[in-house]
């Protein structure tokens, strides 16, 4: 039985178009002239319990909009949605007592007063049993390194170690799905790490399913082997990435290290990506064949030194992925934030 | 939700408040000066003319604690929850109440309770005490009853305008002139209603009803009258703050529907 | 360099009026909630002018008649309207933004600025709030024209001395707010003296003898009762000219306080780092 199903999903927001121009001001409170923008559009797809899921796309592609429907803040304009056998935004505040929402740009935490303020009256609003609420404040305490955290007043903590606190919260009520959007968002590596490792334990271990939005491709590879990939509200890819990199990734790079300049060299089956000399960068097929072949064309007319081989980026997947769809291609500024994201996490 | 949880939430804004002791004493004490200022005003002007339509000082006193005691009451609970409901929508911020297992508007309102308006009581309390004691007034428990219970359904018309207001939020942006509007129509409420003319009137009676908060009960109380409207309809007073409350109660769920339909 | 003709001396005026046009413009974004802005305005001339109908009916106190009150309630209405006194929110939001700093060490002079900002706010209320409201309000209660020739010179002076008396009041208070890192407990203390001192909601005539002494020489009664008091013609002769004289004091007052503590805010910023 799947946690969650979307058939053919869509939304589209509605906004109030002021009237400019004379009598402007008057008129737009007698009429009200509407637009109209789709953000997400005939998406399906379901999720397995204990799945973690990354769910990305360059900005504006309609992640959040998905996510709130999925949490029920949003009601749907078409298709369905159902979230653990109920339709969230029918069986809102139901829905929510099984669930457990992270937004990376809002804090769920009362700013002034310790945390612990805020995790106790969280245990009361989702009606936590104390020994349950204990046995996972302590766990998510150890496993996060909260510590001493949990006394300071909000205001006094990092992003980083706020973040953690939300988490934390998230998961007090060992909610059976957990929504996160954009969690790492401004954080530095190590609370990024310390993020990525807690999910994946509360994944393996708990088997609570995850749902995941990031612009950080390192968060997807370490804790979701299962992505779906939007653009412009629409679906484009969804299933491992582990294929993803077969289809997309088909090339390897070979990288050979020459004795001496061999100079220009061409050869069939390779593409040269980079000339710096004596070291020189190939795109070759994936397959042992192709690859043996483009190594012992070249060996055979001219000494080489050292071979290394590198696997494709998911980045450099995800770009590929792009790339392909045409007129679907993200803007570039939106590239631009896409690469600029990835280049913060190594 | 509970009362208890509700009451937890209203205990974690005191204590967020109390971090800022000195500034929200100081706050008191700045809030306490101008009201006084104001009914320094309203006590010259009975001075120098002893009556308005036939209310003394005592009369008019009255009408002003009863118009500041319930907007303090009413005000406490829902002025900053919609004041902040436009940058809410506007940030986001709205969300994190939406994903939580508890009703929103109580929610909202348990996390913006506003302490501050301890000065407003106070001082609001103090004259109606002196008001009541000065005014000619028939202690029956029939008028005990009318003033308790103008307390308490006043102070629920006051927290269902400021609610309706806030509403107003999912739909326009920049309602905080609507809440300077709401504060110019609670003067209307601190003198005898029939000095206005009959728009105001009907507008106060039977579209924002704040003439029960303040008028309607007093007038039964001290037997003047001199309006528009029979004097018998301040007995309804008990029933017209829980009906309008719950009149704004629903507009705003329909409003938060609204939000959750069209995306705010 | 070749200095154009009167060239130093004009810059800064133009300067001073680029700024206020730009305030008048990014004014304009609001002009659709202007309608909520006059209504707000005419309650308040409403609720007053009930007020004095029931308290002098047909008759008149020291002279003074229904019809004299609700023209001395219009204009002070108009003076809040377009008194320069929100100076004070805006410096408390950019203070909470942390942006005051940036203002503070700008190579202009920051309440120089402010006020061109201020004034074209005031503009803008003028032309989409004022004239409206007062035409609605002629036309429903009625108005009476200045006193004399003399007393509608007069007001236009008193106007200027309520629009600077409010702009120094305004910086004063927005300066003391760099020092005490809040605003709104001055704007409250102030708010409070204008409302007793101020005499909108009560003409200082009707003071009783000892208070009304005190009110004469305060500032506050600058923003709303001098002036209308002066179209009504009861403030004429040798009293007008003393009035505007003590009014052209407070100005002076203010705004040398207001110069004296913002120069020490930006000492403070510049020497000590904030
Ligand atoms: N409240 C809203 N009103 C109107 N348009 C919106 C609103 N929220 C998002 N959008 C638009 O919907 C699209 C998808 O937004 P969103 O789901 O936030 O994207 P993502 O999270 O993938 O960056 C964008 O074009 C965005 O501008
Ligand atoms: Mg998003």
């Amino acid at each position: 039985m799947s946690i969650i199903t979307v058939s053919h999903l869509g939304k589209d927001y509605r906004q109030i178009r002021r009237i400019d121009g004379r009598f402007g001001a008057v008129r737009t409170l007698f009429t009200r002239q509407s637009m109209t923008r789709t953000a997400v559009d005939d998406i399906s797809f379901s999720i397995e319990p204990g799945e973690a899921v990354g769910y990305i796309g360059p900005n504006g592609a309609g992640k959040s909009t998905t996510i709130k429907m999925l949490t029920g803040i949003l009601v749907p304009t078409r298709g369905a949605v159902e979230v653990l056998g109920v339709e969230p935004h029918r069986h809102r505040r139901r829905n929510a007592s099984r669930i457990g929402v992270v937004f990376g740009q809002r804090s769920q935490l009362w700013w002034d007063l310790p945390v612990i303020e805020s995790f106790e009256l969280h245990r009361h609003v989702y009606d936590i049993p104390p020994e349950r609420y204990r046995a996972m404040r302590d766990r998510c305490t150890e496993l996060l390194g909260l510590g001493d955290l949990l006394q300071s007043p909000v205001r006094q903590l990092s992003l980083g170690q706020r973040m953690r606190c939300e988490l934390a919260m998230a998961l007090l009520h060992q909610p059976e799905i957990l929504f996160l959007d954009e969690p790492t968002i401004g954080l530095d590596i190590e609370a990024k790490d310390r993020i990525r490792d807690f999910l994946r334990t509360v994944n393996r271990e708990q088997g609570t399913t995850i749902i995941l939005t990031t612009h950080d491709l390192a968060d997807i590879e370490e804790i979701c082997p299962r992505i779906i990939v939007i653009n412009r509200g629409g679906l484009i890819y969804d299933g491992a990435i582990q294929s993803l990199k077969a289809q997309l990734g088909s090339q390897r790079q070979v990288t050979i290290d020459f004795e001496d300049d061999p100079g220009p060299i061409t050869i069939s089956q390779a593409t040269l990506l980079s000339d710096q000399g004596r070291r020189k960068t190939f795109a070759v097929e994936r397959s042992v064949e192709s690859t043996l072949a483009v190594l012992s064309s070249i060996a055979s007319s001219h000494p080489v030194q050292d071979v290394s081989f590198a696997e494709p980026a998911i980045e450099d997947v995800i770009r590929t992925l792009y790339a392909g769809l045409g007129k679907a291609v993200p803007e570039s500024d939106e590239l631009d934030r896409w690469s600029r994201g990835r280049v913060v996490t190594q | 939700m509970t009362p208890a949880l509700f009451w937890h939430h209203v205990r974690l804004r005191l204590r967020e408040r109390m971090e800022y002791r000195g500034a929200f004493l100081l706050g008191l004490l700045a809030q306490g000066i101008g009201y006084a200022a104001e009914i320094a005003v309203i006590w010259l002007l009975l001075h120098r003319f002893e009556a308005i339509a036939g209310w003394m000082w005592p009369e008019i006193a009255l009408l002003y604690s009863l118009s500041v005691l319930t907007y303090a009451i009413g005000a406490a609970f829902t002025y900053s929850p919609m004041t902040e409901l436009e940058q809410m929508v506007q940030r986001g911020t709205l969300e994190t109440v939406l994903v939580k297992p508890t009703d929103p508007f109580w929610t909202l309102i348990g996390q913006r309770f506003n302490v501050g308006y301890l000065s407003h009581l106070l001082l609001a309390g103090t004259v109606m005490t002196w008001a009541i004691a000065t005014a000619p007034i028939d202690w029956t428990p029939a008028s005990v009853g009318l003033l308790v219970a103008t307390v308490a359904s006043g102070s629920m018309i006051q927290a269902a305008v400021l609610t309706l207001i806030g509403t107003w939020a999912f739909r326009f942006t920049r309602s905080w002139t609507l809440f300077a509007i709401n504060g110019q129509a609670s003067r209307f409420i601190r003198f005898p209603i029939g000095i206005f003319g009959i728009i105001p009137q009907i507008l106060l009676t039977l579209v924002i009803p704040l003439a029960f908060a303040t008028y309607y009960p007093a007038a039964i109380l001290i037997s003047e009258d001199g309006q528009l409207f029979p004097g018998w309809i301040g007995w309804l007073t008990p029933v017209v703050g829980p009906v309008f409350m719950w009149v704004a109660y629903r507009t705003w769920t329909r409003g938060i529907d609204r939000y959750q339909g069209a995306g705010g | 360099m070749v200095a154009r003709p009167g060239g130093d001396a004009v810059r800064p005026i133009r300067t001073f009026l680029a700024f206020l046009g730009t305030s008048f413009r990014k004014n304009l974004a609001y002009r659709s909630e202007v309608w909520l802005s006059i209504l707000f305005g005419l309650l308040a001339i409403v609720i007053q002018a009930a007020i004095w109908r029931a308290l002098l009916g047909d008759g008149a106190a020291e002279g003074i008649t229904v019809d004299d009150m609700v023209t001395y309630v219009i204009i002070t209405t108009v003076i809040s309207a377009v008194s320069l006194h929100r100076l004070v929110s805006d410096v408390d939001e950019r203070l909470r933004g942390g942006d005051i700093a940036v203002d503070l060490v700008k190579p202009m002079h920051y309440p120089t600025l402010q006020l061109a900002d201020q004034l074209g706010r005031s503009a803008f209320q003028l032309a989409f709030v004022v004239v409206p409201m007062v035409v609605i309000a002629a036309l429903t209660f009625g108005i009476e024209a200045p006193a004399s020739a003399t007393a509608g010179a007069a007001f236009v002076a008193s106007l200027a001395i309520a629009l600077l008396v409010s702009f120094t009041q305004g910086l004063l208070l927005a300066l003391l707010a760099f020092w005490f890192l809040t605003t709104f407990h001055f704007i409250w203390a102030n708010g409070a003296l204008l409302t007793l001192f101020g005499g909108a909601n009560l003409p200082l005539w009707f003071f009783p003898d000892a208070l009304e002494t005190v009110a004469r020489l305060l500032p506050y009664q600058f923003v709303a009762f001098v002036p209308a008091a002066i179209w009504l013609g009861e403030i004429a002769g040798s009293e007008l000219a003393w009035t505007l004289a003590l009014g052209v004091m407070w100005v002076a007052i203010q705004g040398a306080a207001g110069q004296a503590l913002w120069s020490a805010a930006v000492h403070r910023l510049t020497v000590q780092g904030g």
